[in-house]
């Protein structure tokens, strides 16, 4: 009995993945990294890219923002891959013992966030098509409110009992979802080239551009930059299942790279000519009732798999947190209940905000974990088995001070307090320090900024750490 | 299962994985087969086209020979993975 539950551990939980137990391969992880990426945010940023912006402008902004945010973190997949160890476990090596927990527990919320977009997009679709199929719908589920917020707690509820099943299943239902999901695109793609004329597209100018075009484009930047931060969280929760580290690289790099980016164009594309950010307005007015509402149910499917993704990834490092809590309360009731409140349409509409308010969260995080790893740790060779199980048993050697590690709390707090005065992210014009943005973007700028405070807080405050970090054994 | 039947059993489990991670570390660098390096280079030559992206797109909209270069490193990028796996057998 013990045993078969600690069996469970390696793919439900905590323990180090060796090379047996690896389940995904490169193809997985790319229908997974689409299934993820593609059916809530790329359409989203595109749309919201689309509006403000004509297409040759957007494209250049989509693509500059996508592929700049996963570069700073791609190319630590494969240090989750190599050591099987979960994203918010290395984490501890960094913020500290607690200061990792600490991460997470700020992490969660962040994650309800992206659930409630996904789930919320099924709500919508699900009210635009439910009176096609059945024209005397009771009105309480073809309306925004209760309706959408009810279709979108019925995903949720599918989604949790798939990501409770395990990665194996995961990696079925995303098999099934992200074809689906190839073939609205297709569609997308389809009718922009055969029907509208892609010359036409490119004509067309957007609906809610601000006043320059300047403006227009630092501000769509920032999604987009906000959108390829995201991952940064993400990485290590699939790596450790990697099969070879080329798989934990390539496969993600894939699938929230250019795959995201073909996404992210023609979403921009199709926003151009429907004048509305929002995807599911999009099926019915390009494809009219037949076509439309096939593609609106393509979608509403496989923004599930989106769900199911996001919470098996909260599931993870909940049982790393707490090992011996059951799979039920970490992948239902922690990872996913909890997301319900945030289905509710002034979310869905402050999707701009949450890429770059929350973002700033998730890219200062990225920062310090990409310094931490390549600036310190790589010369030693990462982390030695002791410090892993050291970060295990939260034991000495990633104290710091009181389990936090102040030269990333420092650095974490007061690159927030810099990103708000560069850019106001609630009106998508300067912070109050009255310079910056649209001039510098304000997600680059606290990279950077964090990379090197955080260096140079490491060198002040924990030298001797820093000198340990020199010797190679 | 209860705190005194879990703990000793996942400590245990815990430390016969570690001991074959620092085998593996010792004798092969990763749990799993290494990284190329050629790997890393082929993505980060095509992520420098993200940032020829951005400047250009900041300072006007992009020419069509940068469209052009971009797509073309994509798919040199894709013959190179192709390459690999099929010397790999894969």
């Amino acid at each position: 009995m013990a045993k078969e539950a600690i069996e469970k551990e390696v793919l439900f939980g905590a323990l180090p993945v060796l090379a047996e137990d690896r389940v995904y391969g490169f193809v997985d992880y790319v229908w997974l990294q689409m299934a993820y990426g593609i059916a809530s945010w790329a359409f989203l940023v595109g749309g919201l890219t689309g509006i403000v912006l004509p297409a040759t402008e957007a494209i250049t902004a989509a693509i500059a923002g996508e592929g700049l945010g996963l570069f700073a973190s791609a190319f630590y997949a494969v240090i989750f891959g190599r050591y099987g160890a979960d994203q918010f476990l290395l984490t501890r090596a960094a913020f500290g013992n607690r200061g990792g927990n600490l991460q997470l527990a700020i992490w969660i919320p962040i994650n309800y966030g992206w659930i409630a977009y996904s789930a919320f997009l099924f709500g919508m679709s699900a009210i635009k098509l439910t009176p096609l199929i059945w024209p005397q719908v009771p009105s309480v589920l073809a309306t925004v409110w209760p309706g959408a917020t009810l279709w979108a707690v019925i995903a949720t509820a599918i989604a949790s009992y798939v990501a409770w099943k395990g990665p194996i299943a995961c990696k079925w239902f995303t098999r099934v979802t992200s074809p689906l999901m190839l073939i609205v695109l297709g569609g997308l793609i389809y009718y922009i080239f055969a029907v509208e004329g892609i010359g036409a597209v490119f004509a067309r100018q957007p609906v809610a551009a601000y006043e320059t075009r300047h403006l227009s484009w630092m501000n769509a930047f920032e999604w987009n930059l906000g959108l390829g931060f995201a991952w940064c969280y993400y990485w290590g929760q699939w790596s450790r299942l990697a099969k070879t580290e080329s798989a934990a690289l390539h496969g993600p790099w894939w699938g929230w790279g250019p795959v995201l980016c073909i996404a992210v164009v023609f979403s921009i594309l199709t926003a151009l000519i429907v004048g509305t950010f929002d995807p599911t307005d999009w099926f019915m007015a390009i494809g009219g009732a037949t076509f439309g509402g096939i593609g609106l149910f393509l979608f509403a499917i496989a923004n599930i798999g989106s769900i199911v993704l996001l919470i098996y990834t909260a599931a993870i490092p909940i049982k790393v947190a707490i090992p011996r809590i059951r799979w039920v309360h970490a992948s239902v009731t922690i990872a996913a209940v909890p997301a319900v409140v945030l289905f509710q349409e002034v979310v869905f509409n402050n999707y701009a905000v949450f890429l770059t308010l929350i973002g700033c969260l998730w890219t200062v995080y990225g920062a310090i974990i990409f310094t931490d790893f390549f600036a310190f740790r790589k010369k030693k060779g990462y982390w030695t088995v002791d410090e892993i199980r050291d970060m295990y048993m939260m034991g000495k050697i990633f104290r710091y001070h009181k389990g936090f590690n102040l030269a990333a709390w420092i650095t974490y707090l007061s690159s927030v307090i810099i990103y708000l005065g560069v850019y106001n992210p609630l009106t998508g014009y300067v912070g109050y320090f009255g310079v910056g943005f649209p001039w510098v973007s304000g997600l680059l700028l606290v990279f950077g900024y964090a990379i090197a405070l955080y260096w140079l807080l490491m060198h002040l405050i924990y030298p001797q750490e820093v000198k340990r970090l020199r010797v190679v054994e | 299962m209860d705190a005194e039947t879990f703990y000793p059993a996942f400590h245990a489990e815990l430390e016969r994985r570690l001991k074959i991670l620092d085998e593996k570390l010792r004798t092969e660098g990763s749990l799993v087969t290494k990284c190329p390096m050629w790997s890393y280079a082929a993505l980060a030559f095509a992520m420098l086209w993200a940032i020829v992206f951005a400047v250009l797109g900041y300072v006007n909209p992009i020419p069509l020979w940068a469209h052009m270069s971009f797509y073309g490193s994509l798919l040199i990028l894709v013959v190179l993975i192709g390459i690999d796996r099929v010397r790999k057998g894969r």
